[in-house]
């Protein structure tokens, strides 16, 4: 019954080239009408009905468009479709391996985890409480303080997630902790490690990654995607938008927790003002977009919540920890 | 054709209007391990515990908690951290191809928890190991740190022990 129910549902939604387009326009339709909508009436005061009705002719221009196969608007409405289609699912467990084996490159880079079975449980700790209100709680999540002075954090898909101790030293407060785990914590939720490599040439005919996608060309193809993950999770960044998403995400999830969003952008802060004295290869701020801009979309999203002050900050729990951490 | 765009576009307006309407009854369980109290505080007898993706309709909120009706007609208090105005993402299951489609399934509550028990360094990161010559080192490492079990239980006691989200004052 179940798998009959799974099959109608799986015909009813199907998302083949043809249906792609058809689909989209559907989605993006509502979507387009909106935005033409919104930006006529912000002006409210200085359009006059003549201009609405000019809004509404240049929406049933750009639908026309649309249906046709050969107009630049359909051109790059496909374009954004076949992004949408390959942005798509991976099963967990393939995921996971990624993750898992970007992780030992982790060990590698920043070194072995800090020797201390209670602050790493702690650490643990934190990171689940905001991972269960994330974009994404339904997987297991792992957090790690490994020995290196640089200030970084970063995540492997699947949810093995990275801080060093020399970040870890900077932070002053349990919410701030929050804050930049969620922020990792959204980057694992969001699958921004596997949409900047989704091109490595090892997808290609790859059905699921298992013992025998490992062996031969394919292996080899596995080994240099990880190297391309690296290159990008170690050195050059993420793309600045998914930053700044996670930075959304990771605000919001710690305010669900009932953490004080705004420990974020005090770290954030903190960061900004010893990034002149800091290593900057490796760490947050070669692979992160600036730290002023970032603050200040932090503050714009804080607006959303007029109680942040009163929730949880606890940099005393924090800081029984901190002392622990290795020089 | 145009007269058929307008009508369109009228819909579209009617329809964007009236959500915020709607959106204001409506939320969706967006937390693991969320439970429904009987009474607006972490401390009372817990109802049921909620899945994530539950549709739930808000009958009324108090500090930071809400009323709420389920689908399948329990009546109890949520904490809002718990709740999202937006339905939650699904995770997904195997579907056959790696970046395949939006028809992948969504994967079961059971197979969701056999998901999150996964323990220790799966076969294929092993080969891969092997063919990098990775350190025991690094192995031994990534095992102990796989090996790091975290229940929803003490995430409770630790949440209770901060006294944060619903166990704040």
């Amino acid at each position: 019954m179940n798998m009959r129910r799974k099959d109608k549902i799986s015909r009813s939604f199907k998302w083949g080239p043809a249906m792609q387009k058809k689909n989209a326009i559907i989605f993006f339709m509502p979507l387009a009408y909106l935005i033409f909508v919104s930006a006529t009436f912000a002006d409210v005061d200085h359009q006059k009905s003549k201009a609405k009705d000019t809004a509404s002719l240049q929406f049933a221009g750009l639908l026309d468009k649309l249906l046709d196969p050969e107009s630049k608007e359909s051109k790059m409405l496909s374009g954004a479709v076949s992004v949408l289609g390959s942005t798509s699912e991976m099963d967990y467990k393939s995921e996971r391996t990624i993750g898992e084996s970007l992780a030992l490159e982790g060990f590698r880079r920043y070194g072995l985890p800090v020797k201390d079975k209670g602050l790493q449980e702690y650490v643990n700790l934190v990171g689940n409480a905001v991972a269960r209100n994330s974009d994404r709680p339904n997987i297991p999540y792992n957090f790690v303080v490994v020995e290196s002075p640089l200030q970084n954090a970063f995540s492997c898909p699947g949810g093995i997630i990275f801080i060093s101790s020399g970040l870890m030293k900077t932070i002053q407060s349990e919410d701030q902790l929050a804050g930049i785990l969620a922020h990792e914590v959204a980057h694992v939720g969001h699958k921004h490690a596997l949409k900047s490599i989704q091109r490595a040439q090892f997808f290609n005919g790859v059905g699921k990654i298992t013992a025998a996608t490992m062996e031969g060309k394919k292996g080899k193809e596995f080994e240099n995607m990880i190297g391309g993950l690296q290159d990008t999770l170690f050195d050059k960044g993420l793309d600045q938008n998914m930053e700044f998403e996670a930075d959304t995400s990771a605000m919001e999830t710690a305010y669900r927790t009932g953490y004080d969003p705004n420990g974020l952008i005090q770290v954030l802060t903190e960061l900004k003002r010893i990034q002149s004295q800091s290593t900057q290869k490796g760490s947050w701020f070669s692979t992160h977009p600036p730290l002023g801009e970032r603050i200040g979309n932090c503050h714009n999203q804080l607006r959303k919540y007029p109680d942040a002050k009163t929730l949880a900050h606890l940099p005393d729990r924090y800081n029984q920890y901190k002392k622990s951490i290795p020089n | 054709m145009k007269k058929c765009y307008f009508l369109v576009a009228k819909a579209a307006i009617l329809f964007f209007c009236a959500l915020p309407v709607f959106a204001g009854g409506v939320m969706w369980v967006a937390s693991d391990n969320a439970t429904l109290k009987s009474k607006p505080k972490a401390s009372s007898t817990t109802l049921s515990t909620l899945a994530v993706g539950a549709k739930v309709s808000v009958l009324e909120s108090s500090n930071r908690w809400y009323r709420i009706l389920t689908d399948s007609g329990k009546e109890g208090w949520i904490y809002r951290g718990k709740l999202s105005d937006a339905p939650p993402s699904k995770e997904t299951g195997d579907s056959g191809n790696l970046f395949s489609s939006m028809q992948s399934s969504s994967i079961s509550a059971d197979e969701a928890q056999t998901s999150r028990s996964i323990r220790g360094l799966s076969k294929e990161t092993e080969q891969y190991a092997q063919k990098r010559g990775t350190p025991e080192v690094y192995k031994k490492a990534l095992d102990q740190v796989l090996a790091i079990r975290i229940t929803d239980k003490e995430v409770d006691v630790f949440l209770k022990e901060g006294k944060i989200g619903e166990y704040a004052p």
